[in-house]
């Protein structure tokens, strides 16, 4: 967005060198942010008026729709807002110019649930449109609607997948074996994790194929008595891949 | 366009209190300006205190309104909404710039046309002057307040940043106080002025175009370390040198400037030295000779140095001063400080001296005579004066700008209007005439808020040995001459002196001079003409002074 100045790295946003995203390329990305100042002294209503000349797109009859379906306060300034109604102003601010990208940071932070579900109809309305781009520490809120997962853990992008093939490669496996377990030293790169405890071995298994699995345990550890295979939560798979990555580090 | 007027109005509806608030204070400001001119009393001390302060309290509510006006799209930071809209930055920086346009000049310039022609003066000559006038403050004070307000993310820190830089610029004056000749480089000022304004353009144009608080701020640091290097490390004294040359044998010295022996203050049992603070004003008496009747010496600065008895080598260095020599001056005393515990320890010693004066040499034109008839006076370029023989001057207006440069002659005291006897109580009265001059170079209208000038031209006559005047005042009866001084050269006299006892050239209270061997006539106060025209002083006409107060009584009544 061009917020702070990328310090190494290349990135296009819309096509154009994210460098240089300023001025007329913003009248196609709707941004919201949690800890965006608005301009408190302005209502909701000419906070709308004041934008809509800025985007040759804006929809007024789409903005009458968010404020209508947002249940937003035209006459309210917006510094007397709640924080979850400032947000939804913002959305709705930022959704009426129909943007063809609509960038969100940390949009839920701080909001009450019946905020944060307002927010994701609202978002998942305009995904046919739109790509949205959304960051968040909030994994379980994004899990709902995210097609696309991209990880980044102190400035570098760890993942960037599909939502589907994310979920498909990463197993939570517990495997219970007749004796005391012992880690074998020729584990494949892609069990991460492994640690046995008496007559259980765990690992998370990040290339995980229906097809292959039971093979590859029976070469590592022969008779097993019982194999779990347990689909992760997006928590579970960043939490495997942070701790991965700063155990390298 | 459309972009612009959209911020533009958005901050009409936003800031319209201060807005108003600017609006007011300025009408008031117009509405008490004629008051001040003719001195009507506000009673009520406290509104004639705020009425006093009112063009400061202009300036700060201007400040306090370019601060609200860029801070509304705050340049600091990177949480501001608007960052991530489709704003240009140049569209942004014009609207900014509009509403100051629309906002403070506009008003301003209405304000002043009100004055103009509250006090009678043609609109049509005076527009450049007023157009003149509002690029000098959009510059100096427009493009100031909006860096400061660009680099700074609300009002509490704009009025922290302004307090820190006001303390910072106290800091240099100190340094440059400390920096022998420092102020006497006119070069120097320039060049810091443009370095200064470079530094508000840049510090404008990094935080519209790319939002760089920290360079912003950093070239703000650099520009007051750059100013300060330049302060310290000038070569003042080369300068001076350089624009200031000895008499040589193709230029020399257009007048005879001789260190006169034969007078000194007396310091008798009842005679207390006079301080200045903490330092002895020594004055030295020099004759005059030479000088040509249409010339006019300027006398800009003088250095003092002693080598005492132990060979030590003592400077004043260039302290400024502003004394003009005018045809008819026999002498003229420069005066130097020195410190008073080192004047102590060396005022009964003979020490070897050498005085060196920087002159500037104007030439007068044909000189215009005006008759002072009745309480009302009208001196060239619309100059409008009533006399004010309480205080002995003349108490004049003019539009945009003060008559300069300027000399003034007149044959003062006249026999219409006899000084006090208080004035006349110690000597006669020096050959030359009564005078009034500046010498300031015509540089267009005067940086002000009201474009009425309102000043006093107090013509002062000196005492028999010119080591003092008085001003005198101006009845009716007295023929003013009035002419244009043209700057010719500037040149450097360095005058030995021989050994001194500085002691004889510290004056007293009561001040007294030991006369020299042949005394000149004291005490028998001259009424009379004392001075006459040299040739060249041909007059020009009298047309203006009788076109004095024809249909102009609008003014000051």
């Amino acid at each position: 967005m061009n917020i702070f100045r990328a310090s190494s790295g290349n990135a296009t946003v819309l096509g154009v060198n994210s460098r240089k995203v300023s001025g007329k390329v913003f009248a196609s990305i709707g941004y919201v942010s949690e800890n965006q100042q608005l301009p408190g002294w302005m209502r909701v209503g000419s906070l709308l008026a004041y934008l809509r000349p800025f985007y040759p797109t804006w929809d007024n009859q789409f903005e009458s729709q968010l404020v209508q379906s947002l249940d937003l306060p035209l006459d309210r300034k917006l510094k007397q807002l709640s924080r979850g109604m400032r947000m939804k102003a913002a959305l709705a601010s930022a959704l009426a110019f129909r943007p063809k990208l609509i960038v969100l940071d940390e949009p839920f932070s701080g909001l009450d649930p019946m905020v944060r579900d307002e927010l994701g109809k609202a978002l998942l309305e305009r995904a046919a449109d739109s790509t949205v781009f959304l960051s968040s520490h909030d994994l379980a809120e994004i899990e709902g609607f995210a097609t696309h997962i991209a990880y980044l853990d102190c400035g570098r992008l760890l993942l960037s997948e599909e939502m589907s093939s994310l979920s498909a490669r990463f197993r939570d496996v517990e495997l219970t074996l007749d004796g005391s377990a012992a880690v074998p030293s020729n584990v494949p790169t892609n069990w991460r994790h492994i640690s046995a405890s008496g007559s259980v071995v765990r690992f998370v298994d990040s290339a995980f194929n229906q097809e292959t699995i039971q093979a590859e345990i029976s070469e590592r550890f022969g008779a097993v008595k019982n194999v779990t295979l347990s689909q992760m939560s997006l928590r579970a798979i960043f939490l495997a891949l942070a701790k991965g990555s700063r155990r390298a580090s | 366009m459309h972009q612009i007027l959209h911020i533009f109005r958005k901050d009409v509806r936003r800031h319209w209190p201060e807005i108003l608030v600017s609006l007011v204070l300025i009408a008031v400001f117009v509405w008490y300006q004629p008051r001040k001119w003719t001195g009507q009393v506000i009673s009520i001390r406290f509104v004639a205190g705020m009425l006093n302060t009112l063009p400061a309290l202009l300036v700060l509510s201007w400040a306090f309104l370019i601060a609200r006006l860029v801070q509304g799209e705050s340049l600091v930071g990177d949480r501001q909404f608007w960052i991530t809209r489709p704003y240009d930055w140049y569209k942004l920086l014009a609207s900014k710039l509009l509403s100051i346009l629309v906002i403070i000049h506009v008003p301003l310039l209405i304000g002043q046309i009100v004055l103009l022609k509250m006090g009678n003066f043609p609109l049509a000559p005076s527009l450049w002057g007023l157009v003149q006038i509002h690029f000098m403050f959009f510059l100096i004070f427009v493009l100031t307040s909006l860096a400061l307000a660009a680099v700074t993310s609300g009002i509490g820190q704009a009025a922290l940043a302004l307090v820190i830089l006001f303390l910072l610029f106290l800091g240099i004056a100190g340094i440059g106080s400390l920096v022998p000749n420092s102020g006497m480089s006119d070069d120097v000022d320039g060049v810091q002025g443009i370095l200064f304004l470079a530094t508000s353009l840049t510090v404008i144009a990094i935080q519209y175009i790319y939002r760089k608080a920290p360079l912003a701020r950093l070239t703000i640091a650099g520009a007051l370390i750059a100013g300060v290097v330049m302060l310290v490390l000038t070569p003042y004294e080369f300068m001076i040198r350089h624009d200031y040359p000895l008499p040589t044998n193709d230029h020399p010295l257009p007048v005879h400037i001789t260190f006169d022996r034969t007078l000194s203050f007396a310091h008798e049992g009842n005679q207390q030295p006079r301080w200045s603070g903490d330092e002895a004003e020594i004055e030295v008496p020099f004759q005059v000779q030479g000088l040509g009747d249409k010339s006019v010496l300027q006398h800009h600065a003088v250095k003092l140095d002693l080598i005492l008895p132990g060979g030590q080598h003592w400077t004043s260095n260039w302290p400024s001063v502003s004394n003009v020599i005018s045809y008819g001056r026999t002498r003229v005393w420069p005066s130097i400080s020195i410190e008073r515990k080192f004047y102590n320890s060396i005022k009964d010693t003979p020490v070897r001296a050498k005085v060196s004066l920087l002159l500037r040499f104007f030439q007068l034109d044909a000189a215009t005579s005006i008759a002072v008839t009745g309480d009302r006076t009208l001196l060239p370029g619309n100059v409008r004066c009533l006399d004010d023989i309480s205080d002995n001057w003349l108490h004049c207006f003019s539009a945009l700008k003060r008559p300069k440069p300027v000399f003034i002659m007149a044959e003062l005291p006249n026999s219409e209007c006899r000084v006090t006897k208080e004035a006349t109580a110690q000597e006669s009265w020096a050959a030359s005439p009564a005078t009034y001059w500046n010498l300031e170079n015509d540089t267009g209208a005067e940086f002000d808020l009201s474009p009425i000038q309102d000043f006093s031209v107090g013509l002062t006559r000196f005492y028999y040995f010119e080591d003092h005047d008085i001003r005198l005042p101006v009845c009716p009866g007295t023929r003013l001459l009035v002419s244009k001084p043209e700057f010719q050269f500037s040149m450097r006299d360095e005058i030995e002196l021989g050994e001194i006892t500085l002691r004889n050239y510290h004056p007293t209270y009561p001040r007294k001079i030991i006369p020299p061997k042949q005394q000149p006539a004291l005490g028998v106060p001259s009424d009379t003409l004392s001075w006459n025209l040299g040739p060249g002083l041909f007059l020009r006409s009298d047309e203006l002074a009788s076109a004095v107060f024809e249909g102009k009584r609008h003014l000051l009544r």
